[in-house]
């Protein structure tokens, strides 16, 4: 009888082969898939539907294990991070997307999270600005990249000589410093005016998107190699931080502390602060959030083309892609 | 005395009782059942039903509230857009656009028309905070508020699509107003048709706020309010502190009604986490969600009402009915209760309690009936007591009749004890003891109890079958019992006993033969009951035993006695020589011996073939005494036992000779009641009849035939024996006769001598005086001479 107690009775047999089958079967629908995405500055709420996609377990209702980094000051452009394999995602500016793929970076964004860019340029105090034509005679302080050609395309396009207007690089990433030398400064409205307004600083601020030069802000890519590789990942991840964006803006509460949960040390009422000031650029009641027009690609195709940031024509859809927020919100 | 409960039975009661509801809850829980059940179900469906209705009456509410806001909002849209195709209409509209567009000298006058235009209108309709134009390139070329001019809108819907249509745009977030606008925007074409610009209003959403604060028919709790389709609020909310802009709605109504834009009216958790009775509305021209909203208590506050007082009625019918069944049930089961508590004292012998009986109803007559009971009870039981004593009174008397009897052996003697022994330890007045006589006609009394007893006895007082109550228990084999004498028409009074009241007559039997009877008498009515019939049986099946028993000894007494006279016969026979003298003594043995009324013995004679009286044996006294007569009887004659024995060589018995045709009377033997004949035979040979009667009928047995053939016997070989001895001797005699007689003649001399001699001594052996003796031939002698002796 030793024969027939070492053998496994069929039963037991077809019930382990189903099992370890299914098994199979399981694990190549619901593969666990590590991604990481490089955020395009430190941990703040900026990137809210991110750490709460993260905190409320999204990434894990995907079957996604998500490495969280933020800015390499060494490397400080995520698109450069992603381009070279280091991350699977980047959240970076539109232009910075632009410009990389004119470079030959097979960079795509997949959703806007700032339909709206926070990039403004602020006057503090007595000095009100609002439209372009208050600009001419004061001194603006605007350092080098996406604040400068946005502020010479806005000035191009509302007709002022740049003449008029004195242009100086504050050497200073403090916008509130900054305007306390210059009569207007470089400035974004999540992080500048919040501060200026909880410090009750009276300030007045020119959006550029409402003169021509409407920018998306952040976007989410990665390279056109994962996409075509792991198109179901890249949906994953998309569907789940968008579902984190949606969180967060309906309740900046709870993202902010989704928040400040990966950075203890932030500042909590700044950061929702901030946050409350993202939600209308993010959210912004025309279109779901990520979903992206092809109008405003090729709009801010255009302009960096005419502001020489972008000197390599190329076809601008090739710089984004629809296909997953058109699956997510089908 | 007391008499306890079983306890095993106490126990399996109480056991039952506990195992199972009391009659009280069975009854409690009946009638509130019985009360509440319809209550309920009523009360239930009616409630539901009610509710539901009210319910539906609340969201059919709701729902037409809703209707009639998304209807004021499409007025209110259709309105705007109106509005906006009226400036259109004016001339002055493409005029004063395209000097404006052209820049002309006239730009800024037609800048301050157009812009007093749209003010005025706006002052009167309010539908626009801002009225602008814009060019081709999206750039806002005029407006309502200066500040907004300049601003370019090339990517924004309502430019792009204005370009091409009337345009209405849903609440869009804008940040530099810092608020959400509907924007309205329409081309505006030249007189050849091309678009030169678009006309866009800024709608002034307080006008929408004011639609959606107007709360007619909701309530306290009651709302309307707008949700964008990405859940942002865009209107003012009743409760909490929203803010549009910031506050974002998502619950089960706005995410239906976003997600399926569809109409619908649900239950669900509001903004504020309230239970809610929502009804929603998709407004497709603004894709925005239109909710009316109403808090489930105000609204169903009506149905909640109409609930609560259902359920009070109900509760208080319950009541009511708790109440109702519950006095009810006491009104049944306290009666009863104390009821059983009085069973339950009985049953530990207390019977001294009493129902109270207060009511008419079952429950009275329960407790009457129960009064009733125990007291008969209590009778029972004192009576039951005493009967008891009886009772035991009756086995000892018994036991000790038994006893006795089986000490006793001589019939009288018992008769005496039993009827003593009976009357004292029962204290009857009389008892007495009849036997049947001989002849089963008469009862007779054997033994009574005083001196009534002894006066009776002395009189040979006797009962004739069938007659009187000892005649009929006889008779019948059955008691019989007269309670109460002076009440029953067939009782016979008897002088010596004038003060019997009642008597019971019980058969003395074994089995079906009744032997006697056993009479007690007592001086009270009801002196004598069934109960006393048991025990007096009792005693006289004992008595029947016993005298069978007597009798029994008696019959072997009576064998033994019979086998010692014939014995005693046997060698009386064997001793007597004579042949007469014996038959007589075996005759007169017989009779004495046997206790005969006669007995007498016919020879055989075989030469008549007549059987001859041998000898008679008469009873002590008889004149006849030592008689025998002469009678003979022929051996064929019919009419005659003697014969028939004699004939048959059996033994023959006639039991009462008075009934058989072949009895033949004796004119001496008058009192002849039964014969017996048997005959007397040695091997074939039959020696003679001997014949026995006596003065009683029946008196003979098998077994009596049988000694009597047996003594019969005995005489016949005596009878032989004597005969054989008889001829012995006579043969002897002669032979000596004629010896001395020869020598006698031998010693004679002459003939003459010798015929003398034998003439003389023949005569004298012959018995014969005158004796001839001849001598034949003469020859012999010469000459012939007779010698005569006389």
């Amino acid at each position: 009888m030793k024969k027939t107690e070492k053998m496994i009775p069929r039963s037991h047999a077809i019930f382990i082969i189903f099992t370890l089958f299914a098994m199979l079967l399981s694990s190549c629908g619901k593969k666990t898939a590590e991604v990481s995405v490089r955020l395009k500055w430190t941990t703040q709420t900026q990137f809210a539907g991110i750490f709460t996609a993260d905190e409320q377990g999204f990434y894990n209702d995907e079957n996604l294990k998500v490495t969280i980094e933020p800015v390499d000051f060494e490397q400080m452009l995520s698109v450069d991070k992603v381009v070279e394999g280091k991350n699977t995602f980047g959240i970076g500016a539109a232009d910075e997307v632009l410009v990389a793929r004119s470079n030959g970076a097979p960079v795509r964004a997949i959703a806007v999270i700032f339909r709206i860019s926070p990039q403004v340029y602020m006057s503090i105090g007595d000095i009100k600005v609002s439209k372009p034509e208050d600009l001419i005679g004061k001194k603006v302080g605007i350092g080098q990249g996406s604040g400068f050609w946005t502020f010479n395309a806005m000035i191009n396009k509302a007709g002022i000589d740049p003449s008029l207007i004195t242009v100086e690089d504050p050497k200073t990433f403090d916008t509130l410093e900054c305007a306390q030398r210059y009569d207007v400064c470089n400035a974004y409205s999540t992080d500048s005016i919040v501060k200026a307004n909880m410090q009750g600083i009276p300030n007045s601020a020119i959006w550029p998107g409402d003169y021509g030069v409407p920018f998306y802000a952040d976007v989410v890519f990665t390279t056109d190699d994962f996409i075509a590789k792991n198109p179901d990942v890249v949906e994953r991840f998309l569907r789940a931080t968008i579902r984190g964006w949606q969180t967060a803006v309906e309740n900046p509460e709870t993202a902010t502390d989704a928040t400040i949960a990966f950075d203890p040390t932030l500042e909590r009422d700044f950061q929702l602060q901030s946050l409350k000031a993202s939600v209308p650029l993010v959210d912004t009641g025309t279109l779901p959030i990520g979903v992206m027009e092809p109008e405003m690609w090729q709009q801010m195709y255009d302009i960096l083309l005419a502001q020489k940031v972008i000197t390599t024509p190329f076809d601008v859809s090739s710089a984004y892609t629809s296909e997953f927020m058109d699956k997510i919100n089908k | 005395m007391t008499i306890n409960a079983i306890p095993g039975n106490n126990k399996t009661i109480s056991n039952k009782r506990r195992g199972s509801l009391s009659l009280r809850n069975r009854l409690l829980i009946t009638f509130i059942l019985l009360a509440a059940l319809p209550v309920l179900a009523t009360g239930i469906v009616s409630g539901l039903i009610n509710a539901q209705g009210l319910r539906n009456a609340a969201f059919e509410q709701l729902a037409s509230i809703a209707q009639l806001k998304k209807n004021e909002i499409s007025t209110w849209v259709s309105s705007l857009q109106v509005n906006l195709d009226l400036f259109l209409q004016g001339r002055d509209l493409l005029d004063n656009t395209n000097n404006i567009l052209q820049n002309s000298a006239e730009a800024d006058t037609a800048k301050i028309e157009l812009r007093n235009k749209f003010n005025n209108s706006n002052k009167v309709t309010g539908y626009f905070e801002e009225l602008f134009i814009m060019d081709k390139d999206g750039a806002v070329i005029l407006s309502t508020n200066s500040s907004q001019e300049g601003k370019i809108f090339s990517t924004q819907t309502f430019y792009r699509q204005g370009l091409k249509e009337a345009t209405v745009t849903p609440p869009i977030y804008d940040v530099a107003l810092s608020s959400y606008s509907i924007i309205f925007s329409q081309p505006i074409k030249n007189k050849s048709g091309a678009v030169i610009g678009v006309i866009a209003g800024r709608a002034n959403l307080a006008v929408l706020d004011q639609i959606m604060i107007e709360r007619v028919g909701l309530g306290e709790t009651g709302e309307t309010y707008l949700v964008g389709s990405n859940y942002a609020l865009l209107s003012q909310l009743r409760f909490g502190e929203a803010k549009i802009g910031e506050t974002y709605v998502r619950t089960n109504g706005t995410t239906n009604a976003i997600k399926l834009k569809a109409t619908g009216s649900e239950l669900y958790s509001d903004y504020r986490g309230v239970p809610t009775l929502g009804s929603y509305l998709w407004v497709p021209e603004l894709q925005l969600a239109l909710m009316a909203e109403h808090d489930q208590d105000e609204a169903l506050q009506s149905a909640n009402r109409a609930s609560a007082i259902t359920l009070g009625l109900m509760l208080l019918t319950l009541v009511i009915a708790i109440v109702v069944a519950f006095l009810t049930t006491r009104s049944i089961v306290t009666p009863i209760s104390q009821l059983v508590t009085i069973a339950e004292n009985i049953t530990t012998g207390n019977l001294e309690v009493n129902a109270q009986v207060q009511r008419n109803d079952e429950i009275g007559a329960l407790a009457t009936a129960f009064n009733t009971m125990t007291r008969r009870l209590r009778e029972l039981i004192e009576t039951l007591e005493q009967r008891v004593a009886d009772r035991t009174k009756a086995l000892a008397t018994s036991s000790e009749v038994s006893r006795r009897l089986s000490t006793i052996i001589n019939q009288k003697e018992l008769v005496t004890e039993v009827v003593n022994q009976v009357k004292n330890a029962f204290g009857y007045y009389h008892t007495q003891i009849y036997f049947y006589d001989e002849n089963n006609d008469n009862l007779v009394m054997a033994g009574g109890t005083g001196e009534a007893g002894q006066m009776m006895l002395a009189q040979f007082h006797k009962v004739a079958k069938g007659r009187g109550l000892v005649g009929r228990a006889a008779e019948s084999n059955q008691a019989v019992l007269v309670a109460d004498t002076e009440k029953n028409p067939e009782w016979l009074p008897n002088v010596l006993l004038p003060d019997t009241k009642s008597e019971v007559a019980i058969p003395i039997a074994i089995g079906n033969k009744v032997m006697g009877v056993l009479d007690v008498q007592q001086n009270i009515v009801d002196g004598l009951q069934t109960e006393d019939i048991d025990s007096l049986q009792s005693i006289s099946n004992q008595i029947a035993v016993a005298i069978k028993n007597i009798q029994s000894t008696e019959i072997v007494a009576k064998r033994a006695s019979e086998l010692q006279t014939v014995a005693n016969i046997s060698t009386a026979a064997a001793t007597i020589g004579n042949i007469d003298d014996m038959l007589q003594e075996v005759v007169h043995l017989t009779q004495r011996g046997f206790g005969l009324y006669h007995a007498h013995i016919f020879t055989y004679n075989e030469n008549t073939a007549e059987l001859e009286i041998a000898a008679c044996g008469y009873k002590e006294g008889d004149e006849h005494e030592g008689t025998h007569g002469t009678t003979t009887i022929s051996l064929d004659q019919e009419q005659s036992l003697v014969a028939r024995a004699g004939r048959t060589r059996q033994a023959v018995i006639v039991n009462d000779v008075r009934s058989d045709s072949g009895w033949l009377p004796n004119p001496i033997l008058t009192e002849t009641a039964s014969e017996l004949a048997v005959p007397m035979v040695v091997g074939d040979r039959l020696l003679g009849v001997l014949d026995v009667q006596s003065d009683r009928v029946n008196a003979f047995s098998d077994e009596d035939a049988s000694i009597q053939t047996t003594l019969a016997s005995q005489v016949a070989t005596a009878l032989q024996n004597a005969r054989s001895f008889s001829q012995a001797q006579q043969h002897a005699e002669r032979e000596t006769t004629v010896n001395l007689i020869t020598q006698k003649i031998q010693n004679t001399t002459s003939i003459e001598a010798a015929l003398q001699i034998a003439a003389r001594e023949l005569g004298h052996a012959l018995g014969m005086k005158p004796t001839l003796v001849a001598l034949d031939p003469p020859a012999l002698v010469g000459e012939s001479k007779a010698v005569v002796n006389e």
